[in-house]
């Protein structure tokens, strides 16, 4: 999972080595924290949170096969 | 990706050696310039430009590259399948037990190809990206035509109107557009996406 969307993540936004993706697994979910440059905030969560959204949808598939529930947070 | 380093008295002439060295015609080169040069005057003081430059890579290939990576990551087995056509490009994933990455009334493919027109508009390409799964939008599309007729004639048999259930703006327009023509019904939309729903109402004469 957070590989995916650290391969994501990476893709979307303008700079991409400043990408990081930290993974804290709770016993029925996963939070999936993301840290990006401060320009590409507004990028990775999208307008009224729409990317962020998609992401989570996307990703949820990962989470599916494992049995448990994603939630993405986008790190001030 | 193939990337070179070439210096050349001007901008052209440092374009014209790297299309010798590349092998592709010169709308294929993409090219940086890392230091610019000037020509000074009889030669004194002249300085070579210097640029990187590597073959252009086709829209259709940077996009599959970036969906293989996705299913590969999501361990997911399919067939990218990508045409072009006049600014539009259509890109069909096939295979087997495709369903999840469809997902409840097509949402996680909705997503799916948000995240690719977002990357796609990272990446310069100005082409209307739609993506199929497994022909999902396809099938979509006829049981929708034909959901919308199948109600709108008990509309007129009961003479009573009757609320859909809450669809997305395109699969709405469907909706409408199948029975635009139908001189016995109206269509219109409530509420508030995603929520949002198509009520078929016989019309008043």
């Amino acid at each position: 999972m957070k590989e995916l969307l650290e391969y994501i993540v990476k893709a979307i936004v303008q700079k991409p080595e400043e990408v990081e993706v930290r993974e804290v697994e709770g016993t029925k979910s996963v939070i999936l924290e993301v840290k990006v440059a401060p320009e590409d905030r507004g990028r990775v969560i999208g307008k009224q949170g729409q990317t962020v959204k998609a992401l989570q949808t996307i990703i949820r598939v990962a989470g599916l096969k494992k049995g448990k529930k994603v939630v993405i947070e986008v790190l001030q | 990706m193939r990337e070179i380093e070439i210096e050349g008295k001007t901008l052209e002439d440092a374009l014209l050696k790297a299309k010798e060295i590349l092998e592709v015609p010169l709308d294929k080169i993409d090219y940086k310039i890392i230091e610019y040069g000037r020509e000074g005057i009889l030669g004194i003081g002249a300085r070579p430009f210097r640029i990187s430059a590597w073959i252009k890579e086709l829209p259709e290939d940077i996009l599959r590259n970036f969906i293989k990576e996705i299913l590969k990551r999501l361990n997911v087995k399919g067939r990218i399948k990508i045409s072009k056509e006049e600014g539009n490009i259509k890109i069909s994933i096939e295979g087997d037990n495709l369903g999840e990455l469809i997902g409840p009334a097509g949402r996680t493919l909705s997503s799916l190809e948000y995240i690719i027109r977002l990357y796609a508009s990272k990446m310069q390409i100005t082409d209307i990206i739609t993506v199929d799964i497994d022909h999902y939008r396809e099938r979509r599309e006829r049981y929708l035509e034909e959901l919308a007729k199948k109600i709108a004639s008990k509309v007129k048999k009961e003479k009573k109107e009757y609320k859909l259930k809450p669809m997305t703006p395109k699969e709405r327009r469907i909706i409408h557009l199948t029975l635009q023509d139908d001189p016995d019904v109206i269509t219109y939309s409530e509420g508030e996406d995603p929520e949002r729903y198509v009520v078929i109402a016989p019309k008043e004469k």
